[in-house]
């Protein structure tokens, strides 16, 4: 079921918010021993929640589509008066006093909060293979990794526990997931969400977005989480537009390109045709697909690269007096950042200024890309490499081989499933626009989501 | 100008080849790791140092970092 679909069941009086929630509730007791996907459960003050909105929406008072709807935040997000570790041992027992701006405005709309989910330490990593909080599994087949760093956020969305929920995109964080768990995950402009009151990990490069069981879903959460913030200086005061499509939403006569050059090389078979597959569906919807030329992305990630682990190494720096604090792969990349000077990231700040400029010449012929959004479906837990091309690659740099340029460049982009691999996991395409055009990818989403690209429910769901 | 571009957008050439030595880099910066841990991450930084180094080569002087700082428009 849909955020819409429970919608419209709470406002029929199908059911209550919280007979919704006490479902919710009951999935979290079922299933989180195995997927280990929350680190606090907040269940009573879920119920309180419910029992408010099921209150308001009998008196009259609808706060919108997000009114009664259970959801879960990455343990990145602020939440007042409730533990929140980011899945470190460095914030174990940080409880804090406020409210991250997002868990304001999800609260405003009168979503119902089930807790705090687990994620990659840190969010420094894209497995979830979290030391200290136990291994997120993919619902999909629990011997394989959900992807990270927000793997617990795509884990309980794909397995039907929350209809939606928060993560952050640094270098792929959010669209890592959801390709791995075959969930939607939108990473939303630089600036476009606010980042007060969530744990920085790289300052010039966090995002905040939604993961989603359906595109629309997604679009509804970022009606609710966008918009200027004075207390996050990166804010931007970019209009705010309703982002939902319309249910008859077309495409054709839409460009868009798909960059031949770096993102389809060294590819998984079943990821190659499945996204192929879609761009032949998109074709047939009407939109001119064609190929573009692109900027050098390996470059634009080897400077995002540098620049995480120069800002990284920044923010943790504090808590490395006590280096036992840390698992061995978080500890080596904050190692990293130490060592590396001042000179090379500032340069890197103006590599990416430069790319920046070269990647604007891009929607002069396109309206948006289509890419795939990892090179292969969801690696075992504890897989350390893949073979791709014929080459040995680290799971790390190849899953986000294909992401991470987005998030230097600051572009949204978005990953929705596209298909199952002969190995019955989901594989995963990414829409990418223009700076602050979230409405355009999710047309094109919505538009191939209506036309029957995606994959059937998770069988946890 | 040797180049026969302006002085600001002449490309800053480095040496080539420059190999770091991170261990000398850890002890110089007073970075506190063990000899274990930088055996452990310091063939992920050459290579990383091996392909950043040419792009940062091809950096022009009138290429500023990126701002990432926004002032407070409202004064509060």
């Amino acid at each position: 079921m849909t955020i819409r679909e429970a919608a419209d069941s709470l406002r029929a009086r199908a059911f209550s918010a919280v007979e919704l929630t006490t479902a919710a509730i009951g999935r979290i007791e079922r299933f989180d021993p195995t997927l280990k996907a929350f680190i606090t459960v907040t269940a009573e003050q879920a119920l309180a929640q419910a029992q408010k909105a099921d209150s308001e929406l009998a008196a009259g008072r609808d706060r919108g589509p997000l009114h009664g709807i259970p959801i879960a935040a990455k343990d990145m997000f602020f939440t007042r008066g409730v533990r929140t570790t980011a899945g470190s041992l460095v914030y174990e027992e940080f409880v804090p006093d406020f409210d991250a701006a997002v868990i304001e405005r999800l609260e405003s709309a009168g979503a119902v909060m089930l807790g705090k989910l687990n994620q990659h330490e840190l969010a420094y990593g894209i497995t979830s293979d979290n030391p200290h909080f136990e291994a997120v599994r993919n619902p999909w087949n629990i011997d394989h990794s959900p992807g990270g760093s927000s793997g617990g956020s795509s884990a309980a969305v794909a397995s039907g526990i929350a209809y939606a929920a928060l993560g952050t995109d640094t270098g792929g964080s959010i669209r890592i997931p959801a390709s791995f768990c075959g969930t939607v995950g939108l990473k939303p402009t630089y600036g476009r969400v606010s980042r007060y009151g969530v744990f920085p990990l790289g300052w010039s490069l966090d995002h905040v977005g939604p993961l989603t069981r359906s595109v629309r879903d997604a679009a509804q959460v970022l009606n609710s989480i966008a918009g200027h913030d004075r207390r996050d200086a990166t804010s931007s005061r970019h209009p705010v537009v309703d982002f939902v499509p319309d249910e008859d939403c077309s495409i054709r006569g839409m460009r868009i390109g798909f960059p031949e050059s770096f993102f389809f090389d060294r590819l998984d078979a079943d990821v190659e045709s499945s996204v192929r597959g879609a761009l032949a569906r998109a074709q047939s919807l009407g939109a001119v697909v064609k190929p573009v030329l692109i900027p050098d992305m390996e470059a634009v990630n080897t400077a995002g690269r540098l620049i995480l682990l120069c800002e990284a190494s920044a923010a943790l720096e504090p808590h490395l007096v006590n280096r036992l604090q840390f698992g061995p792969d978080v500890l080596a990349l904050l190692d990293q950042g130490r060592l590396l000077p001042a000179t090379d990231y500032i340069h890197a700040q103006r590599l990416r200024k430069k790319f920046q400029h070269e990647f604007a010449h891009v929607w002069s012929e396109v309206d948006c890309l289509i890419t795939p959004t990892t090179p292969t479906t969801a690696p075992r837990v504890g897989q350390n490499t893949v073979r791709l091309g014929g080459k040995e690659e680290d799971v790390r740099l190849a899953s986000t081989r294909l992401v991470r340029g987005m998030d230097v460049l600051g572009l949204p982009a978005l990953s929705m499933p596209c298909g199952l691999a002969t190995n019955g996991l989901p594989v995963g395409l990414q829409i990418i626009g223009p700076p602050f055009d979230e409405a355009v990818i999710l047309r094109v989403a919505a538009a191939l989501e209506d036309g029957g690209v995606g994959i059937p429910p998770c069988p946890m769901c | 100008m040797r180049t026969g571009l302006p002085a600001t957008t002449a490309p800053i050439r480095y040496r080539k080849n420059t190999v770091k030595d991170w261990t000398l880099i850890a002890k110089a910066t007073g970075v506190a790791i063990s000899a274990e841990d930088l055996a452990r991450i310091s063939k992920t930084l050459d290579s990383l140092e091996e392909t950043f180094r040419p792009l940062a080569e091809e950096l022009t002087s009138d290429l500023e970092p990126a701002p990432v700082f926004h002032a407070e428009e409202d004064g509060a």
